[in-house]
């Protein structure tokens, strides 16, 4: 054993050893104060819908249709990502008084299955992050974010087709990969067909059964903001049209928002080795590198459900979000002491912009005479 | 008033409408306003409705339950767990199901001197009411045999009434040869007293034994005075050819085990069923034996029962390999992926509350239920 290997398994030790005693720490301070604070939020939630949904219906001018966007829009921002994505992560798993913030009761008021969501999201994306051919998110759809993927045509046109036509909906397009119709589309329409993609597989289920819920997540969603309010509108002599119009702004506005959130704290990171899990210490530090945070206030924290602090997220996925801000102080301590770069974005405008330049370098074919070093193995090593 | 109109409301609505139907409009509206307005349908529990109070004998009611959507059926002969809140506590008993058309199933309860739980169903279990519900326990099922006895006594007849009923339905030329011998004290106690006569007119042979009867006071030729080697082998004189199923209060158990050993009758083909009481935890410092342990994944209606391999094995690892189609992540307690809930029993290894790690717990008693 060389010297430089014994060193990594040393750090790889010693990380393990750190991360696993703040991992511990905080699972030791779970409490009614996190109770409280998901009944609050849904309380929060709840009343910004009360608010939106009936300045929406009522209406008369601009301002106030505006005004009812922007509450309707916050409760699905607290729903779908601060709430729903964390609860999914089983952060409230542990607390018997809350059976609907459980991860396998809890729905999601957003067109995502949640079963498909726990088994590619967290089963995957959280566990082989950033490993190519492993994460499905790492290049959803018809993404290419990296030297390694195969290039093809429809590539050139990622750019303008995620920024107008995928990101606004976003949630739409995740619950299709999760239940593995992209996957099917790929096959069918690419060159290479999956080739450097990721697909989701659902052991013992049938394609029917895959199709079925996929209507369900969807239709749900549709039944209440393209039929039941804008009826509900129309027969109480109200508009039926802007109704609707201000829930299909909601909806995309809402999908846009998690976009550019999720999109830029992984995306523009390196790959990572697919051997990772062989170590607990080296899992950490891939979920170190895979990720960037961007600096926010607390309050804005939450309406990007704490995504911006990416690096604790994937570091302690079902430690409750709420505590990322202060277990941040930690891993950056820990980080600061053994010499590993803690990447965080000055503002969420930077982490945006650095997607962007990624997503269209990668929309060209690889230069022949570049010498595409592939970006894998961690930084710090 | 009010629960009368919500318990026919939402009687009509499971009546009517597929329970996967009504499980997702549900759990989509799961809001605290509807938990609390109807906490029949809108809950994260098995619960079940009592629609019909039925006096079968001096004692003995049957009480017809609807339950909810969360409901997955159940094989006769299986017992289910009841939870009755009587004053402050909780209590709780294994009663066995008979199934009934359009969804509901009925349970029989005797009601015993000193019994508390069966005291106050008699008393104070009214039409209308909720109960809290498990879901079906229990192997004491047909498992196919072409020749089979039920040897019951007292309300043992439950699970055994609810398989021949379910067997009666098959086909005349599918359906086993089926003999029953039950006993009970006295005429007047005898439960499902109708159902035995109708039995016996579908050509199923039906001995009835009264153990307050002596031989000489026996008048009619389906009639047994108290059941003992002999009258065993006058009643079923082609014992060694059946499988024999087995149920009733443990003293009696424990005189037939000692009358079919005494005729010869190999054991194993003896199926036997006692109401499983909750069992002390396992001593956490003692190896934990997983053979013939069971584990319950309640969410996804399925039991497996472990053996010998399995010893040492992880809670996902026991499932993935008896093909529970489990959710997980990356084996390391990391990422949360395979977290359930701990419903029953005792696990060991990575636990917060009562979410546990599959891939990082144990299991550490006989039986284990877990939970979404």
């Amino acid at each position: 054993m060389n010297p430089t290997c014994a060193e990594r398994l040393a750090l790889y030790d010693q990380i393990e050893a750190e991360f696993e005693a703040i991992k511990q720490r905080y699972r030791a301070k779970l409490g009614p104060a996190d109770v409280a604070y998901i009944k609050g939020l849904r309380l929060k939630s709840r009343l910004a819908e009360l608010v939106g949904r009936g300045l929406l219906w009522i209406s008369p001018e601009p301002i106030t249709f505006s005004l009812g966007v922007a509450f309707t829009l916050l409760h699905r921002n607290l729903e779908s990502i601060e709430i729903g994505h964390n609860v999914l992560h089983g952060q409230y798993d542990s607390f018997a008084e809350i059976p609907q913030f459980h991860s396998h009761n809890f729905k999601w008021k957003a067109p995502v299955d949640e079963e498909g969501w726990r088994r590619e999201h967290n089963g995957l994306h959280h566990v082989h992050t950033n490993v190519y051919e492993m994460d499905p998110d790492l290049n959803h759809g018809i993404l290419r974010m990296n030297d390694k993927q195969p290039w093809n045509s429809m590539h050139r046109w990622q750019v303008p087709v995620y920024l107008f036509v995928a990101y606004p909906i976003v949630l739409y397009g995740f619950n299709a990969q999760n239940l593995g119709f992209r996957q099917t589309y790929r096959a069918e329409n690419f060159p290479l067909g999956n080739e450097g993609y990721a697909p989701v597989h659902h052991p013992g289920v049938t394609e029917a059964q895959l199709k079925r819920r996929h209507w369900l997540s969807i239709s749900r969603v549709m039944f209440k903001e393209y039929l039941l309010f804008p009826v509900l509108a129309l027969a109480t002599g109200f508009s039926f049209w802007k109704v609707m119009l201000g829930n299909m702004l909601v909806d995309g506005i809402n999908n846009y928002w998690i976009s550019l959130t999720i999109q830029a704290t992984h995306l523009t990171e390196p790959l990572q080795p697919e051997d990772a899990l062989k170590h607990k210490g080296h899992w950490y530090l891939t979920q170190l590198d895979s990720s960037v945070n961007f600096k926010g206030s607390r309050t804005m924290s939450i309406l990007w459900g704490h995504l911006n602090y990416q690096i604790e997220h994937h570091l302690f996925p079902d430690i409750p979000s709420r505590h990322y801000p202060d277990i941040a102080l930690e891993v950056q301590e820990v980080c600061q002491r053994h010499g590993l770069p803690y990447k965080c974005n000055p503002t969420w405008f930077h982490a945006i912009r650095n997607y962007m330049a990624v997503m269209w370098k990668f929309s060209f074919p690889p230069k022949a005479d570049a010498n595409s070093q592939p970006t894998e193995g961690a930084r710090h090593a | 008033m009010l629960d009368r109109a919500l318990a026919r409301v939402n009687g009509w609505a499971l009546d009517t409408v597929q329970p996967q139907w009504v499980d997702y409009v549900v759990s989509n509206t799961m809001t605290d306003f509807n938990r609390w307005f109807n906490g029949f349908l809108w809950t994260y529990e098995l619960k079940a409705l009592v629609e019909q109070v039925i006096d079968e004998a001096p004692g003995v009611k049957t009480f017809v339950l609807r339950p909810n959507q969360h409901w997955r059926g159940f094989q006769p002969g299986q017992h289910v767990e009841v939870f009755l809140p009587i004053g402050e506590e909780t209590v709780r008993r294994y009663y066995s199901l008979s199934a009934l058309p359009k969804g509901r199933f009925s349970i029989t309860v005797k009601q015993t001197e000193h019994g508390q739980a069966s005291r106050w169903m008699h008393q104070a279990l009214r039409v209308g009411m909720n109960l809290r519900i498990g879901h079906p326990q229990g192997h004491f099922c047909h498992q196919g045999q072409a020749k089979v006895l039920f040897l019951c006594a007292g309300s043992g007849i439950t699970p055994c009434h609810s398989m021949v009923s379910a067997l009666l339905t098959q086909p005349e030329s599918e359906r086993p040869d089926i003999q029953v011998m039950a006993q009970f004290r006295q005429a007047s106690e005898v439960i499902f007293w109708e159902t035995l006569q109708q039995w016996a007119q579908d050509g199923v042979k039906v001995t009835t034994a009264l153990s307050g009867l002596t031989a000489e006071q026996v008048c009619l030729p389906d009639l047994a005075p108290r059941l003992d080697a002999a009258q065993l082998q006058k009643h079923c004189p082609d014992l060694l050819d059946r499988d024999i199923y087995l149920c009733g209060p443990t003293g009696f158990m424990a005189q037939m085990i000692e009358h079919l050993r005494g005729l010869n009758v190999d054991l194993g083909r003896v199926h036997t069923e006692r109401f499983v009481v909750a069992e002390p935890p396992a001593s956490s410092d003692a190896v934990f034996e997983t053979a013939g342990a069971e584990v319950f994944f309640q969410h996804l209606n399925t039991r497996i029962t472990l053996t010998q391999e399995d010893q040492g094995k992880t809670l996902l690892q026991l499932g993935l390999d008896h093909g529970v189609l489990l959710e997980s992540g990356c084996c390391q307690g990391m990422c949360g992926t395979c977290k359930l809930t701990v419903h029953e029993g005792q696990v060991s290894g990575n636990l917060l509350g009562k979410a546990v790690y599959l891939c990082t717990a144990y299991p550490a008693s006989r039986n284990l239920v877990l939970d979404a």
